[in-house]
């Protein structure tokens, strides 16, 4: 009987989606994803104030960002 | 040390370090509302959701509304500071911070309602522990924090270049503990080229980032009602109307909190009316989308003639729902009329005795009063001596003679809307106030229209009513109290204008008024050498 369930793959996915507790794992990794991310970017962004420039600036302009 | 400008560091930072008596006093009035609210929600907590006027099958009231309201009106800040940063439009710099501001607060205050309408918060950790993906309610608990951290982590960046300008602009009689927390904030921000460019890369990835998480959440949140088979809900342009009834209602409330920004730290100078045209048509646009969405909607049960559906329908155009679905369509023609209208009006009108302010406010009280009078809420259900349980709850169709009393009343509001026309042409901001209050409560009620009615009228039950109880009210009153006394401290300690942007604006604008732009090259034809005139033949 070619019926799907008997496929590995759509019982795999069966299982993915009726789990209880997969949702929150995933709500978690998303979460910890994002925070990795934004905390990352924080630090790049702090870390620019150790490039060897003398001259600061209290705003941008298009021509100080090569715009 | 980074420098600052004179004006912005009287306008911009001073005002940060002193507090009137008007300040503490709303502090004060805020925080009993607050209060109240949360001796309420003990309360509630104690006894159960018996306190309120929830029950089966209505088990979605106030709370819900609230949570799709504040979901809602935290789009402004998405779309005005992403999209607007995006495209490059100038006027948005002065409004970023606040709308910003908006969208975190409002989706913290969202999150609280769900935690309200539970009844018992300690489930919440169910969701996580026995969440399914399958759920739409897990895929909005994933959107909203998905959406909350990338708000908050976009008002951040946007702000460091100010912590800096805090720390080293600091006033030498401030309290040691928010120059400490300025410096920690301002993660060693210098302000170099290098650092500069880093963070416009950040800015602009975020910015593309958050617009589809933002129309994400609002169209998963609707999700949750249209993935069930309740009549009403069960549709698919409830997502595309949720995000268009957000980006509406966003943009009146961000607009009445930019005025009273304005208002109370006296910042005309850098809210200017450029910002309230763009503003406007903003809202005109937004009204007319929304105009289309709500007919469309009601268009499909129309045509559907469905039998589960139509008594919800017919709940909303005469039964127990009409006050508030005519409330709605009634606040939102106001709000359209309000913003347009004005523009058509000649000055060299204004002498004309149907235009006079007075007569707008005699015919408006009239109706008002008419209209109250006339069609008390509730109670026409109960003057049909029916034996039907159905026409109790939607009562019956419309009489010709309440028709025609209808039409005179609104014949009445048309008076006064015309007779207004002079005054809100002189008057712009306080035009646009009025269709923004207009759009905020109309936008509640719309949230209403869609929650309850339904709610009312499920699958195998006839009919339900839901009146919400002394405790749900003030809980409403405590999340709005508490929306406002977090918008009131967060611009207490930090600039409600972003100074960074701002200077660049000005900067920019200043560079481009020393441009000549050359006139256009002339189209018309250069005239001809041969011409025939008379005589010369």
């Amino acid at each position: 009987m070619n019926f799907p369930m008997d496929n590995p793959f759509f019982q795999f996915l069966f299982w993915l989606l009726n789990t209880p507790g997969i949702g929150g794992i995933a709500v978690g990794l998303i979460g910890l994803i994002s925070v990795s991310i934004y905390a990352s970017s924080l630090y790049w962004i702090a870390r620019g104030a150790r490039a060897d420039e003398v001259d600061t600036y209290a705003y941008p302009t298009p021509t100080l960002l090569d715009h | 040390m980074l420098r600052v400008d004179p004006r912005d560091k009287t306008q911009l930072i001073d005002p940060l370090f002193r507090a009137g008596p008007g300040f503490w006093i709303t502090v004060a009035v805020l925080l009993v509302v607050i209060g109240w609210g949360a001796f309420m929600y003990v309360r509630q907590l104690v006894f159960g959701l018996t306190t309120t006027g929830l029950q089966r099958p209505v088990y979605w009231g106030i709370y819900m509304v609230n949570f799709i309201f504040l979901i809602g009106v935290s789009m402004a800040g998405t779309l005005v500071s992403a999209a607007l940063h995006l495209t490059g439009v100038n006027w948005r710099r002065p409004i970023t911070r606040v709308a910003e501001t908006v969208t975190v607060f409002g989706l913290l205050i969202a999150g609280l309602q769900v935690i309200m309408d539970m009844g018992r918060p300690d489930r919440m950790l169910l969701m996580f522990l026995y969440g399914r993906l399958q759920s739409p309610l897990l895929w909005d608990v994933a959107s909203l924090s998905t959406y909350i951290l990338a708000s908050m982590f976009a008002l951040y960046i946007s702000l460091l270049p100010d912590l800096g300008i805090l720390r080293d602009n600091y006033p030498v009689d401030g309290p040691a503990w928010r120059r400490y927390l300025y410096t920690i904030l301002a993660l060693g921000w210098r302000g170099n080229r290098e650092q500069w460019r880093r963070l416009e890369k950040v800015i602009r990835a975020t910015s593309i980032a958050i617009i589809p998480i933002g129309v994400s959440l609002h169209t998963v949140t609707s999700w949750i009602l249209s993935t069930t088979v309740q009549p009403g809900w069960h549709s698919t342009i409830l997502g595309p109307y949720f995000v268009v009834g957000a980006i509406f209602s966003g943009i009146a409330l961000l607009f009445l909190l930019i005025i009273a920004l304005r208002q109370v730290y006296g910042l005309s100078y850098y809210i200017s009316p450029v910002l309230y045209r763009g503003l406007g048509w903003f809202l005109v646009v937004m009204s007319i989308t929304w105009f289309y969405f709500t007919y469309t909607e009601h268009l499909t049960q129309v045509a559907g003639q469905q039998e589960a559906e139509f008594p919800v329908l017919a709940s909303k155009l005469w039964g127990r729902d009409a006050a508030t679905f005519w409330g709605m369509v009634g606040l939102m023609v106001i709000a359209f009329w309000v913003l347009i209208l004005p523009h058509f009006f000649r000055d060299s009108w204004r002498t004309a005795s149907v235009f006079q302010p007075r007569l707008a406010l005699t015919t408006a009280t009239v109706s008002v009063l008419s209209f109250a009078i006339l069609f008390v809420p509730g109670a026409k259900p109960f003057l049909i001596n029916a034996t039907d349980t159905l026409l109790m709850d939607v009562g019956a169709v419309p009489t010709n003679t309440e028709l025609m009393i209808s039409l005179v009343v609104a014949g009445l509001v048309l008076l006064a809307g015309i007779s207004a026309l002079g005054w809100l042409k002189r008057n712009p901001i306080a035009a646009t106030i009025i269709a923004s209050v207009c759009v905020v409560i109309g936008m509640w009620l719309e949230r209403w229209n869609i929650i309850v009615p339904t709610m009312g009228h499920p699958h195998l039950i006839r009919w339900s009513s839901y009146t919400p109880t002394v405790t749900e009210w003030s809980l409403l009153a405590g999340s709005f109290a508490l929306f406002a006394f977090l918008f009131l401290i967060f611009f207490k300690l930090f600039p409600p204008v972003s100074i960074w942007e701002v200077t660049e604006g000005r900067v920019i604008d200043h560079a481009l008024a020393q441009i000549e732009v050359p006139m256009p090259e002339s189209s018309t034809p250069a005239q001809r050498r041969w011409r025939v005139t008379r005589g010369r033949m």
